[in-house]
């Protein structure tokens, strides 16, 4: 007999009304405000410097108390006369008098932009000063002093290097999570198989499988549009992208070993035990890879915790419904393969 | 085995003995792994000595990859060749005399032994033709020891798998090169630090410790499931 989960209907309905929830929401929320350039990106001390900066999803005219900041090395440097000529985009000029700090050795600032609607944002190393710093100069810092650091508008964060593709976080990471669950769904039903012989254990175990190597596809997939945008490469040398290809190919391996063999209770046992020792190897595989090395991941370095990584709080409203939606989308997948595959033995076994 | 209930070492050690022997009769078999070994060396050192200063500036980490390269084939056809000349008479024969723990404790520890002869041969002419400064002896043959180890149990599951799938050496190297992976990276690893590549040169215990780790897994996991593989 099928297990009851393959028949039972709310859970299917439920990830629908997730993904339908994500997909709508995860593409109309807005991004928040970001600054996009600012122009000259280069100026000389003892010369009156005028600039302008453009920015994206701002309210400089709307949002009261618009201030800009330099900053480098630690320090605040004051603009004057900034004046907002649109939503979008400002001006300020740098005045003689106020330049760099005599013992700084970075000569890049960071621009950074307030105002009550949008909070604090910022330009990372967006302008650079011409010229050695002089020494005579002494640092003039300027007091910050901002009503409001945090974006009050539900938005997306505005991630320089992912902008708008920070969405793909709703597509791209939960086909990792579903191969992962789908995978040990498969190791459940191997070890099932290997304890009773039912041959429909076999076909779960086999329909995972299938099902789990089509997320991993469509996890490279996604993952290698994403990084060919923020990376500036399709395959950068990175441990989880690494970890998801060894993957693949061990499951390809599990299909052709599945084709290699003709009688159908030896294939069902000889496959079970491959895809036991396959699966245990490669869990520690992904489990400890990614603690030994960088990643370009985020939670990289010695920490693949997904909590501790910055992941915004209007993203998670729509990320943990996505990754429970598609895990789910994807089991339902397994079970209509299943239950086809069960029409099928059925239909063989009358004739 | 005149005695009626032999102990399970006892029978382990009658089975070893048999792979001996037959490694005896055929010396020609071993002869051809060792020349196997030797010329995949003689390629690697003929590619590098034409082709500009790449012989003198062979990085330790690459010498490293490309020796456990050399090892990882020889061992491959070792392996499943312990498993493949086996007759389908005999193996009858052996399942109705010993238990399924008896014969993979044999397999395994012959063919450990046997790719640890193999590994330790490969590097003896590796280090001839293109020689190499080993800073720490000590890390070296540990890291022989343990990569043997991992490509020695890995690669009798395999064959034991595809000797019943009634396939060959290919199914083997298919199957088990991306389980091998992770061995890998850590075996390359410490063997670079080993060779004194210094950037690896912190992490060697904790490579050592994983190592460790997934060998022990993979000889359990190898006894565990072998009955399974075993069964007509």
């Amino acid at each position: 007999m099928l297990p009851g989960w393959t028949k039972q209907m709310w859970w299917k309905y439920l990830s629908i009304v997730l993904l339908v929830y994500v997909l709508i929401g995860g593409l109309t929320v807005p991004l928040g405000p970001g600054l996009v350039s600012i122009n000259p990106i280069a100026f000389t001390p003892g010369a009156e410097n005028n600039f302008t900066i453009e920015a994206v999803n701002t309210h400089f005219q709307t949002g009261k108390n618009v201030q800009v900041f330099l900053k480098s090395a630690g320090k605040y440097l004051c603009v004057e006369n900034a004046k907002a000529t649109s939503e979008t985009s400002l001006r300020f000029m740098l005045p003689m008098a106020q330049l760099a700090n005599a013992d700084k050795v970075d000569n890049t600032f960071d621009v950074i932009v307030n105002d009550d609607a949008d909070g604090t944002i910022a330009l990372r190393d967006a302008l650079v000063m011409n010229g050695l710093v002089p020494d005579s100069l002494q640092a003039n810092e300027c007091v910050v002093a901002v009503a409001n650091n945090l974006h009050t508008g539900f938005a997306f964060p505005y991630r320089e290097i992912l902008y708008e593709s920070i969405r793909n976080t709703f597509y791209h990471v939960p086909m990792w999570f579903s191969m992962l669950l789908v995978l040990i769904v498969s190791l459940v039903y191997s070890i099932k198989y290997l304890s009773s012989n039912n041959k429909l254990y076999d076909i779960i175990a086999a329909e995972s499988v299938n099902v789990s190597l089509l997320c991993g596809a469509l996890g490279i997939v996604t993952g290698m549009m994403w990084a060919n945008y923020t990376w500036g490469s399709p395959w950068p040398n990175d441990p989880k992208l690494n970890g998801a290809a060894v993957g693949v190919l061990i499951y390809l391996a599990y299909i052709i070993l599945r084709g290699a063999i003709q009688d159908e209770v030896k294939r069902a046992r000889i496959s079970a035990v491959y895809n036991i020792f396959a699966i245990v190897i490669y869990v520690l595989f992904i489990f400890i890879i990614p603690r030994i090395t960088d990643s370009l991941h985020p939670g990289n370095g010695g920490n693949p915790a997904f909590s501790k990584y910055d992941l915004d709080s209007h993203l998670r409203l729509f990320f943990y419904p996505a990754v429970i939606g598609w895990v789910l989308l994807f089991m339902w997948l397994v079970s209509i393969r299943v239950r086809i595959r069960f029409l099928e033995e059925i239909k063989l076994d009358n004739e | 085995m005149q005695n009626n209930n032999p102990s399970f070492l006892s029978q382990v050690f009658a089975l070893f003995q048999k792979d001996i022997l037959i490694e005896r009769r055929n010396k020609y078999v071993l002869g051809g792994l060792f020349l196997f070994s030797s010329s995949t060396v003689m390629m690697i050192y003929f590619s590098l000595l034409y082709n500009g200063d790449s012989l003198q500036n062979l990085p330790a980490s690459t010498w490293g990859i490309l020796f456990w390269m050399v090892v990882l084939f020889s061992s491959v056809n070792a392996v499943s060749n312990s498993f493949f000349r086996e007759k389908e008479e005999n193996m009858m024969y052996f399942h109705f005399l010993f238990s399924p723990y008896v014969y993979i404790t044999a397999k395994l520890i012959y063919n450990v032994i046997f790719t640890l002869l193999l590994s330790v041969a490969a590097s003896i002419i590796f280090m001839v033709v293109i020689p190499t400064h080993i800073h720490s002896f000590v890390v070296f043959t540990e890291v022989m020891a343990l990569g043997s180890i991992s490509y020695a149990v890995l690669f009798t599951t395999m064959s034991a798998i595809a000797l019943k799938a009634k396939s060959n050496n290919t199914l083997v190297a298919v199957l088990g090169f991306p389980i091998l992976i992770p061995m890998l990276i850590f075996i390359t690893k410490v063997t670079s630090a080993a060779l004194g590549d210094i950037t690896m040169q912190e992490l060697v215990t904790k490579n050592l410790l994983l190592l460790i780790a997934l060998d022990i897994v993979q000889i359990i996991l190898a006894i565990v499931l072998f009955p399974y593989i075993w069964r007509e």
